[in-house]
């Protein structure tokens, strides 16, 4: 579903360079939920950038669906309207739209019809547990009810890859059980591969892989033995 | 996508009112800046149109050259033309006017003069063009008979000069247009102030026929067309030079010359502060709408990041400032409205221009046309300052667009 192969990258330059992931080479099967590991500074962002297609690797190439992703922009832009769906760690919603107008962004950017729309975006939200906030704005909810709507809007267009950036990381305890309770759920109902950076050990435990990384190298790729973890359908 | 922007401008609303006000606020001060320039330079026009006449009919010589004798370059009054010019729609009014110049004496004391020759109904015609300060105006109708007082009004300088009151006479010499002198007792029926000191302490006015009397004439020097409708001024001008090539048509603005001078001043002036200020409008709106769009870089990242094109992100904003710019725009245009209308109510009087003994009201001239530019400008400017906000933000790399805090 996902491979790359060789990935670095490198910010700056001469004195100033700094490498910040080294020769990184993974693959991951559809629907595996996989947790990116290390400490801060490991390179667990930069590499969620690049398989974002937020970013540009400096060397390697990546793969999506055994495609080789294109390095022009708007193919770029239009990749990730269709095929990957983002958790980012300050949820991110656009704070002008509803609840329910942040979760129909991305079908509404797809082209799907409003009424269309509209019933999968609230289908999503009562989904999460937020249904009652539809018409609440980002800035009336709390955290974890943000992180929520923000988990229907990546989920929302059933996207083959979810990216999550420290999902859990702004939440409480009950909250943070709960949405990866949510992930671990939407994301098996449909066949989802989520990609999680994180330092949450609670989220490692749920997870069918942990990719290791430590000073920008990949040092570690196992899969998990914990019973509570998904595997890969 | 129009939905969207009046959306993000209702939702932004404190922010919106905040950037709205600011982008008014520029606009108000401009168009009040220019609505005072237009209102002087109104009041200018009409004050000369109305002293001189919106035209001039003369002798071809009689603004160019000195005359050796008075009236050397005078016209015969034509009362067919004078009728026949009544007879237009766009004629208000016809009247001959004699310029001429002496000395004036209480029988202890002689001062020069310069005396204007004018038809009684000029000062019904025309309006309050002087200030009355004793006395009267000239009576409408003057018939020179032997026995009748001559009436004259003078100017209050020359009053003080010459401890004039109203009632006391005077006497005025001349060079008649024949080189002779000639001598005519006028009694003051009434003491003006034209508003500049320098012109009161020599001009006086009489009825044209004692004027014709002093210079022995039945000439006069030029004959004033007063119209309705400056709009009609050039055509008119026109068909009359064709009309009567012996004569001379000549529009008010050739010969006002202080309204020429104060225009090209206040250009200056009006000039340089409007060029200020539309520096200070271009900075104040420019930093308004771009530090709105970079505040919401974030917001243009998550949007990029969820598949949104570039052009579109850019397209919205701009959009969005062409409506705060549009909504600012009528927000300016009331305030500059119900400014001028406070003025009218409440009436502000200015101190008193170089030269002259009297204030004016401040007023502003509200020019649709002047709103309509500035509401374009202002438009585009937002348009133009929220295009390069965007474009940059939307350009930035995306990871730092979705981390900008």
């Amino acid at each position: 579903m996902l491979k790359f192969e060789h990935l670095s990258k490198t910010y700056g330059s001469g004195l100033a360079q700094n490498t910040a992931l080294k020769d990184v080479s993974a693959e991951i099967s559809c629907g595996e939920m996989v947790a990116l590991c290390g400490p801060s500074g490991s390179g667990k962002s930069t590499l969620l950038n690049l398989l974002g297609l937020l970013d540009t690797p400096s060397q390697g190439q990546i793969w999506l669906n055994q495609q080789p992703v294109p390095t022009d922009v708007a193919a770029l832009s239009q990749l990730r309207c269709r095929a990957i769906g983002f958790i980012f760690q300050r949820y991110n919603l656009l704070p002008v739209l509803t609840a329910l107008e942040n979760v129909e962004y991305p079908l509404q950017l797809l082209g799907v019809a409003k009424a269309e729309r509209r019933a999968r975006a609230m289908a999503l939200l009562d989904a999460v547990g937020v249904g009652k906030f539809a018409s609440q704005r980002p800035d009336q909810l709390s955290g974890g009810q943000q992180q929520r709507v923000a988990i229907a809007r990546a989920l929302v267009k059933a996207p083959p890859l979810v990216i999550a950036d420290e999902p859990t990381a702004n939440l409480d305890g009950v909250s943070a059980a709960q949405v990866i309770d949510l992930m671990q759920q939407l994301g098996r109902d449909a066949n989802t591969t989520f990609l999680i950076a994180s330092h949450d050990p609670r989220l490692y435990e749920r997870c069918s892989r942990l990719l290791t990384l430590k000073d920008g190298v990949l040092v570690d790729n196992h899969n998990n033995t914990l019973p509570s973890a998904r595997r890969a359908s | 996508m129009l939905h969207a922007a009046c959306l993000n401008l209702w939702r932004h609303r404190r922010r919106t009112l905040f950037t709205g006000m600011v982008c008014s606020a520029a606009m108000t001060a401009v168009l009040l800046g220019a609505g005072f320039a237009l209102f002087t330079y109104q009041s200018l026009a009409e004050k000369a149109a109305r002293d001189l006449g919106h035209l001039t009919l003369s002798h071809p010589d009689y603004f160019l050259d000195n005359e050796d004798v008075p009236l050397q370059h005078g016209i015969d009054r034509n009362p067919a033309l004078e009728k026949r010019l009544l007879a237009r729609d766009d004629v208000k009014a016809v009247l001959p006017r004699l310029q001429f110049s002496g000395l004036v004496s209480n029988g202890e004391k002689s001062t020069i003069f310069l005396g204007s020759g004018v038809d009684g109904s000029e000062f019904q015609l025309k309006g309050p063009f002087l200030k009355v300060k004793a006395g009267g105006v000239l009576p409408p109708a003057y018939l020179s008979k032997a026995d009748d007082s001559i009436p004259l009004m003078i100017g209050e300088g020359l009053a003080a000069i010459l401890k004039a009151k109203v009632g006391s006479e005077l006497s005025l010499m001349s060079a008649t247009s024949t080189g002779a002198l000639n001598a005519l007792d006028v009694v003051v029926v009434g003491i003006f102030s034209s508003g500049v000191p320098d012109l009161d302490k020599r001009q006086l006015y009489l009825p044209i026929q004692a004027g014709q009397q002093l210079l022995q004439s039945d000439k006069i020097s030029e004959l004033n067309i007063y119209l309705l409708d400056d709009q009609q001024q050039a055509g008119l001008a026109t068909a009359l030079q064709a009309d009567m090539p012996a004569l001379k048509v000549t529009p008010w603005q050739e010969r006002a010359f202080v309204f020429k001078a104060v225009r090209d001043l206040y250009n200056r002036i009006f000039g340089t502060l409007g060029i200020l200020m539309l520096l200070l409008v271009l900075f104040a709106v420019g930093h308004g709408i771009s530090q709105v769009v970079t505040e919401r870089t974030r917001e243009i990242g998550t949007m990029a990041a969820l598949g949104e094109r570039r052009h579109r992100i850019v397209g919205n904003f701009v959009l969005e400032a062409l409506l705060l710019g549009a909504f600012s725009a009528i927000a300016a245009t009331l305030s500059t409205l119900l400014c001028c209308e406070l003025l009218r109510q409440f009436e502000v009087m200015m101190p008193p221009p170089p030269g002259s003994s009297q204030g004016y009201p401040l007023m502003i001239s509200f020019s649709s046309e002047l709103t309509l530019y500035a509401a374009l400008v202002l438009m585009v400017v937002c348009m133009l300052f929220a295009l390069k906000a965007s474009l940059s933000a939307a350009r930035k790399p995306l990871v730092d667009a979705l981390g900008f805090v």
